[in-house]
């Protein structure tokens, strides 16, 4: 009797020890994520990994909210009326490297490559019949697209960083950061890359031939390569069937992909920003207030000689002036409208101007004035005149799409514009936290 | 001649006969059952002991005493054999049995409540012999405190426990480390284990309000709670390997006693708590000065300030301002119910105890409040002569009133501090007026629904079998089973819920469930009455799944809808999580005459958590303990009644904290374009990611004096911690932050002083004191990457502790320009990052509390329990943010330390000038780190226990009423409202920051506890 106890006794302590022994017990699977070797592996996870990387391009930490944020508060179209240490630091050009929202930006930035370059790298490696050539080219191009993208903003920013082309599937040695030239070169590379492979069909939600010229008379702008810069913008202007200029001025964004967009990172209320908070009271839409246009703009804006119909821009609550193009905070889906038509024709007037053809130029700054219906310019005195009035164009027509700051930079008025003794401070210092875990990576001049 | 030899030969027969019988009888006795038997008596009053128990050492076979204190075994052991006889209130006892018979044994009342049996992981070990650092905590010291969690209680009641209230939030989690911090991302709570079963202490909060968390712990019942055991050791803590590097707090509840008779106790206390400090705001009128001058200091226009008269567009004159006081609104005087009823008794075989409690607290700051039920069921069963089987049941229901609290704008006490005082409440429309940043305060209080509703079971069955005598089989199985469902709502009163959004509402239903197997094979033994041997092998499957659905709705009809299904968008996300753990373990204990003991101790686990590589990790310890005062040259000096050394060391691991698929590649989905959903990389594989390895080393030593009534306990230990489980910063080039590894290591060294003393014994009248003292140095060895913390102004870096603040050093203010003068470390002559530096750390030099018990004329007792942390700093963030200047842009409020600014040249102060530019304003300065030292009289109470003649007609047989005072006041010079602060308690790595966060109330009570 005892033994036959105890023989049951046994085996049920035996029981566990040999089902636990199978150890299977520790192979646990998650469901919420995938592997790396799962990840992209048919025609449908390689979409899916090309909607990622819009999905990280318009992210919160990047085109979302904090790029929107810092470079518009660095230029002098919007001022700070928040209460956050860290982002008065971009009001006052005086940042530090251990601001947090340097690091998310710098952070999210590189996220959004990383993503591309895994998209670059697999896509011609899947087996898979039903993925024909130019489904994945079409992914190829529109990743080469959002890491030139990505790139130039980095560089636009910071000016010397890391060009980082491959996947990262480990932790693998990081890179130094290289001259600002060699990133744009990259830009360049990435960019025919993009055209030779996207789509001539306009989505303006994703990256097609014409996004690709779009972003080239940009790079061109920056590079003063005026010639190119025109030619490229010209290509676009010239497809008047996708694209015309939308009136009024506000319904490029009050309404979604006008066909005034060449590029538009979309948002839904299921892929929400927060962008929208910083610009209202919380006792009228519960927001935040921290941006605000400054007292320069609001005059200019209200002036109808020279904002016109881009006023719509402001509006006056009980004595507060606030900036209204972004609205959005229950649905969180203001787009960011990240190149469209009146850039492009902005450009083109740059570099005619630069190569002094005036005529030429001034037809496009009436373009965009006629559209802002405000009076048109007759005549200028010379390229010079032509090109300053541009830029004061620049400064209204595209007032609240993070252009300020840069084009301040690009034409070197930056310092005296914004009061900013010291050059360096024209860029950004690196991230603290990366210049401690690499060692490679060299800080920006006067940050150290 | 021949009657002497007639009589000789007659002794030898009747000797011989006498051989025979006692022969034969032996030889029966050890073919059949034999009875041994006794009576258990007090050894002063010599009144029969009822329900005292009696076990055969190393058996299961145990038996009570009846009314007239008498037992019997009917068994088939052997003498030699050894009784253990236990009864509460008096001390255990061994007693050697070499001969059949009945014997009378009188049990001696114990001076204290704790008996001579500490509780180590699976078994028990004699005080006496113990090599391990264990303290024991009785439940009188923690019972009938007005707070929600067992963690909170723990504050000061054993030494290197250190703990921290977060919130004054009932319920909430508290910050507790035993002996220091060891890890950085694993978790640095200590494992918690209820009778045997391992309890989840993982919070079930979803909805974030800001920083603080709900506390799983709050679950238990203290009522239900026999004594709580903290093992401190590597020795104590490495039979659970991978969990016991945080320390293991051991709770045993309250279990029935054989032929006991049925005892019911109902205790019941009613607290009110209020706050006691507010935050010193300005007026109205002092507000619009200040705002003022900062414009004029920044060179700013007269005529466009802010403060002018209406009629020029500006917000009036600083006279003419009014002040409204908000704080005054959310605060309350919050009461505080609790009922505890239990049940318990039991006959020749079976025992019970059955528990009920109602909780009901309500927090200082409306509407958070927390209300728990609970009911625990403890059932053991002598099936057979050798088989036991028990089962425990708990369960527990909690509900919460919650809000957002603490660093959230939308929060109450945020709204009603940082406000400025100028504001109006109400619009004129009369609506809910919201000037700057913040939640209206009333609307933040009465607008809200926030509920949580959390449900726990806790289930335990076991069999135990008697193999042989000696050695027991025990298998047990159990559920730790807990959901929490929380549901919230802001309507369109609400800043959050305020047109276009119209309100938002979301409901989360979280799970967690625990399934526990456990087998034990323990063997004692004792053999020629010197050597004693105790062995335990087991293991241990334990798989755990996580799991949270949450629905979030906005765009509601009116307001009053605030279910989901009334929403306009309505958007739903699920998640599931889980871990399996894999361990065996054994120990075996070996003691010579009592007097030196060695313990080894080894356990093996296998997380799925790492790598496949990595998975196994094996923890052995040692420990040595030598009861010196047991030496007879020892005891020729007279002057100890009790002297041990003790030493151990061992290894423990850590693998909590981590998630669950940390060392795995993983890409992420959800991440939606244009209602498409894309997936992108989430986290970067680590096939070396392994255990966390923490090895101990501990000294100690005990000693008694005066017959015990000094006793001493000191231990030092030194816990080094390595391959630190860290979410180590990666560039930000390869796409991610961080990934989880092995990297660094970190040191935990102190010393633990524990006096106890009976300082006055007499008739009338005794005074029992005691005190500890604990210092923990705690120190990063090793971090090749320094950590930022951002938020919170922390770093951790090499060389340095954790929980250290890193800011600009003020030096002063100029008294000339009034500005700051700040410490510009690498003399380059202008303030950057590089001149940030360590100003100090939240580390109390040391801690510990001072107990006192008084009782006079055996009817009334005083207890004063006082608890002192010294040397800790504190980042007083609301005075950082009330306090910087004018750089707020009239957001934030003021507080009356601006008064002190500088404002003209001479002025000696370390406020400097007010103005929104500069330095002053960018940089933050050290001189919001303050020292938070303090001393706390956290409970005080007075008790009469009514005399037993006056009962007995009422057949009541025992009854007690007290007043009790807890944190009646604080010695402090600390400028927040409370120095025992840590708002940030999402982040294990952050210590002593304090931000708005209400202080810990003052509550007095009064209660009673009635025996029938």
């Amino acid at each position: 009797m005892l033994v036959f106890k105890l023989k049951h006794i046994l085996y049920l302590f035996f029981a566990p020890i040999l089902l636990a022994s199978c150890t299977k017990v520790l192979d646990t699977t998650s469901e919420l994520y995938v592997s790396d070797a799962g990840a992209i592996v048919d025609k449908k996870s390689a979409s899916a990994a090309v909607i990622g990387a819009y999905s990280t391009l318009g992210a919160n930490a990047y085109q979302g909210n904090t790029f929107r944020y810092v470079v518009n508060l660095s230029g002098d179209n919007v001022k700070w009326v928040g209460n956050t240490p860290t982002n008065r630091e971009f009001w006052v050009h005086d940042i530090f490297a251990t601001n947090t929202r340097v690091l998310e930006l710098w952070g999210g930035i590189y996220k959004t490559i990383n993503l591309t370059n895994h998209i670059i790298q697999v896509v011609p490696t899947i087996n898979d019949v039903t993925y024909t050539q130019t489904n994945r080219n079409n992914h190829r191009g529109e990743a080469f697209f959002i890491r030139a993208y990505s790139y130039f903003d980095l560089a636009r920013i910071w000016g010397k960083v890391p060009i980082q082309l491959k996947p990262t599937t480990s932790v693998q040695s990081a890179l130094a950061n290289v001259e600002i030239e060699k990133v744009y070169e990259q830009i360049e590379r990435d960019l025919d890359s993009a055209i030779a492979l996207l789509p001539t069909t306009v989505n303006r939600n994703r990256a097609n031939l014409y996004t690709a010229k779009a972003l080239k008379a940009r790079l061109y702008l920056y590079l003063e390569n005026w010639q190119k810069a025109e030619a490229n913008a010209t290509e676009v202007i010239n497809n008047t069937t996708d694209f015309k200029l939308v009136a009024p001025y506000s319904a490029f964004y009050t309404t979604k992909n006008t066909t005034e967009s060449v590029f538009e990172i979309a948002y839904t209320v299921n892929n929400k920003n927060t962008w929208a908070t910083n610009w209202f009271a919380s006792n009228v839409t519960g927001g935040r207030r921290e941006l605000l246009p400054t007292d320069d703009l609001i005059a200019l804006l209200k002036d109808p000689a020279k904002g016109g119909d881009r006023s719509a821009l402001l509006l006056t609550i009980s004595g507060v002036t606030y900036g209204n193009m972004n609205f959005k905070i229950a649905t969180g889906d203001d787009q960011v409208f990240a190149i469209r038509l009146a850039e492009l024709y902005l450009i083109r007037a740059e570099a005619r101007a630069k190569q002094n053809n005036t005529d030429g130029g001034l037809s496009d700054l009436n373009a965009i004035r006629s559209r802002a219906k405000v009076p048109t310019i007759v005549s200028v005195n010379d390229a010079t005149d032509l090109f300053n009035k541009i830029q004061d164009e620049r400064r209204l027509e595209l007032a609240f799409e993070s252009h300020r700051w840069f084009d301040l930079i690009r034409t070197k008025t930056a310092q005296t514009q914004l009061k900013i003794a010291d050059a360096y401070k024209l860029r950004f210092p690196l991230p603290k936290q990366d210049i401690l875990s690499n060692p490679l990576l060299t800080q920006n001049e006067g940050y150290n | 001649m021949q009657n002497s030899l007639i009589n000789f030969y007659t002794k030898l027969a009747i000797l011989c006969v006498w051989s025979i019988i006692i022969g034969a009888s032996y030889a029966f006795a050890q073919q059949k059952n034999v009875s041994l038997s006794g009576k258990i008596i007090d050894n002063r009053s010599k009144v029969p002991l009822q329900g005292a128990t009696v076990q055969m050492k190393g058996t299961t076979h145990t038996v009570a005493t009846d009314k007239n204190g008498n037992f019997k075994f009917i068994t088939a052991q052997r003498v030699p054999l050894v009784y253990v006889i236990s009864y509460v209130g008096y001390k255990t006892i061994e007693l050697p049995i070499s001969e059949y018979g009945h014997v009378l044994i009188a049990l001696q009342e114990s001076d204290e409540q704790l008996s001579d049996v500490v509780v180590v992981g699976y078994g028990e070990q004699s005080r006496k012999t113990v090599t391990s650092a264990v303290s024991t905590i009785a439940p009188n010291k923690i019972t009938n405190v007005p707070a929600a969690g067992l963690d909170q209680l723990l504050q000061g009641q054993a030494g290197g426990v250190l703990a921290t209230a977060n919130t004054s939030v009932p319920g909430s989690k508290v910050f507790l480390r035993i002996r220091g911090t060891t890890s950085i991302n694993a978790s640095n709570d200590p494992l918690y284990i209820v009778d045997g079963v391992f309890i989840n202490n993982r919070t079930l909060q979803s909805i974030t309000t800001g920083g603080q968390q709900t506390s799983p712990i709050a679950d238990l019942n203290p009522a239900d709670i026999e004594s709580i055991e903290v093992l401190k050791d590597a020795n104590a803590t490495a039979i659970y390997g991978s969990r016991g590097a945080n320390g293991v707090i051991l709770i045993t509840t309250k279990h029935g006693k054989l032929n006991s008779k049925s005892k019911i106790n109902i205790g019941y206390y009613y607290g009110v708590s209020e706050a006691r400090k507010f935050w010193p705001t300005l007026t109205g009128q002092q507000e619009a000065i200040l705002q003022n001058e900062t414009w004029a200091n920044d060179g700013k226009p007269f005529a466009t300030r802010p403060f002018r008269p209406k009629a020029e567009g500006g917000l009036g004159l600083p006279e003419e301002q009014i002040t409204v006081n908000r704080i005054g609104l959310v605060f309350q005087s919050a009461p505080t119910h609790n009922l505890d009823a239990s049940f318990t008794g039991g006959d020749e075989k079976t025992t019970y105890y059955v528990g009920g409690n109602f909780f009901k607290q309500e927090a200082i700051v409306k509407p958070d409040g927390f209300q728990r039920i609970t009911a625990k069921v403890n059932l053991d069963h002598q099936l057979r002569q050798q088989l036991k089987i028990g089962v425990s049941v708990n369960g527990v229901s909690t509900s919460r009133k919650m809000s957002p609290n603490n660093n959230v704008p939308y929060g109450a006490v945020n709204g009603a501090l940082y406000t400025p005082t100028y504001f109006p409440l109400y619009n004129a429309d009369g609506s809910y007026a919201r000037p700057s940043l913040f939640e209206n305060p009333v609307a933040a209080i009465s607008e809200i629904k926030f509920d949580a509703k959390g449900t726990r079971g806790i289930g335990n069955i076991y069999g135990e079998y008697a193999v042989l005598p000696g050695l027991k089989f025990k298998t047990s199985w159990s559920i730790d089973f807990s959901e929490n469902k929380e549901d919230n709502y802001f309507n369109s009163k609400m800043q959050q819920g305020q047109a276009p959004i119209n309100g938002t509402a979301t409901s989360a239903l979280t799970r967690n469930v625990t399934l526990i197997n456990e087998q034990i094979i323990t063997y004692n033994t004792t053999f020629a009455n010197k050597h004693s041997i105790n062995a335990i092998v087991g293991n241990t499957v334990q798989k755990e799944s996580f799991e949270n659905t949450s629905v979030t709705g906005t765009g509601f009809p009116t307001d009053q809808f605030s279910r989901i299904a009334s929403a306009a968008v309505q958007t739903g996300s699920s998640s599931i999580t889980n871990a399996s753990l894999l361990s065996y373990f054994s120990r075996v204990s070996y003691s010579y005459k009592r007097k030196y003991t060695l313990d080894v101790d080894l356990r093996a686990d296998a997380s799925s958590r790492f790598g496949a590589e990595h998975q196994w990790g094996y923890f052995p310890a040692a420990g040595f303990s030598w009861r010196a005062g047991q030496e007879e040259f020892i005891k020729n000096l007279k002057v100890f009644s009790e002297l041990k050394f003790k030493a151990s060391y061992g290894s423990t691991g850590n693998q909590n904290g981590i998630p669950d698929f940390a060392a795995k590649g993983l890409w992420s989905g959800g991440n939606t374009y244009q209602d498409v959903s894309g997936i992108t990389p989430f986290q970067l594989p680590n096939p070396d990611l392994r255990w966390e390895t923490t090895k101990q080393l501990n000294l100690g030593i005990e000693f008694g004096l005066f017959k015990n009534r000094l006793t001493a306990e000191f231990n030092y230990y030194n816990k080094q911690t390595t391959d630190l489980l860290l979410q180590l910063p990666v560039p930000s080039q390869l796409g991610f932050s961080s990934i989880f590894a092995n990297a660094g290591a970190m040191s935990n060294k102190g010393i633990e002083l524990t006096l106890n003393g009976e300082i006055i014994r007499s008739k009338n009248f005794s005074w029992n004191s005691s005190f500890n003292i604990s210092t923990n140095r705690n120190n990063v060895e090793k971090l090749d990457i320094p950590i930022l913390k951002s938020g919170g102004q922390g770093i951790i870096k090499e060389g340095s502790p954790l929980y250290s603040f890193y800011v600009h050093k003020q030096l002063g203010v100029n008294p000339k320009t009034g500005d700051v003068l700040f410490d510009d470390v690498n003399k380059d002559g202008k303030l950057s990052d590089a001149d940030l530096q360590i100003v100090g750390n939240a580390w109390p030099s040391y801690f510990g509390s001072f107990s006192n018990e008084f009782s006079l004329f055996k009817n009334i007792d005083v207890r004063a329990f006082i608890y002192y942390s010294i040397g800790n700093k504190i980042w007083n963030n609301t005075r950082y943010r009330m306090g910087h200047g004018g750089s707020r842009n009239g957001v934030f409020a003021m507080q009356q330390e601006q008064l002190g600014r500088w404002q003209k040249d001479g002025d000696i102060t370390d406020v400097p000038r007010l103005t929104a530019t500069g330095n002053n304003a960018s940089i933050i300065p050290s001189r919001f780190m303050e020292d938070g030292s303090f001393i706390r009289f956290r409970n005080i109470s007075v008790g009469y226990t009514l005399p037993k003649e006056l009962l007995k007609h009422a057949k009541i047989s025992s009854l007690r009423v007290y007043l009790m005072a807890t944190n009646l006041f604080t010695i402090t010079k600390y400028k927040g409202v409370d120095p025992e602060v840590n708002t940030v308690a999402n982040d294990d790595n952050v210590l002593g920051y304090d931000q708005a966060i209400a202080p810990q109330p003052r509550t007095i009570q009064a209660g009673f506890n009635i025996g029938f």
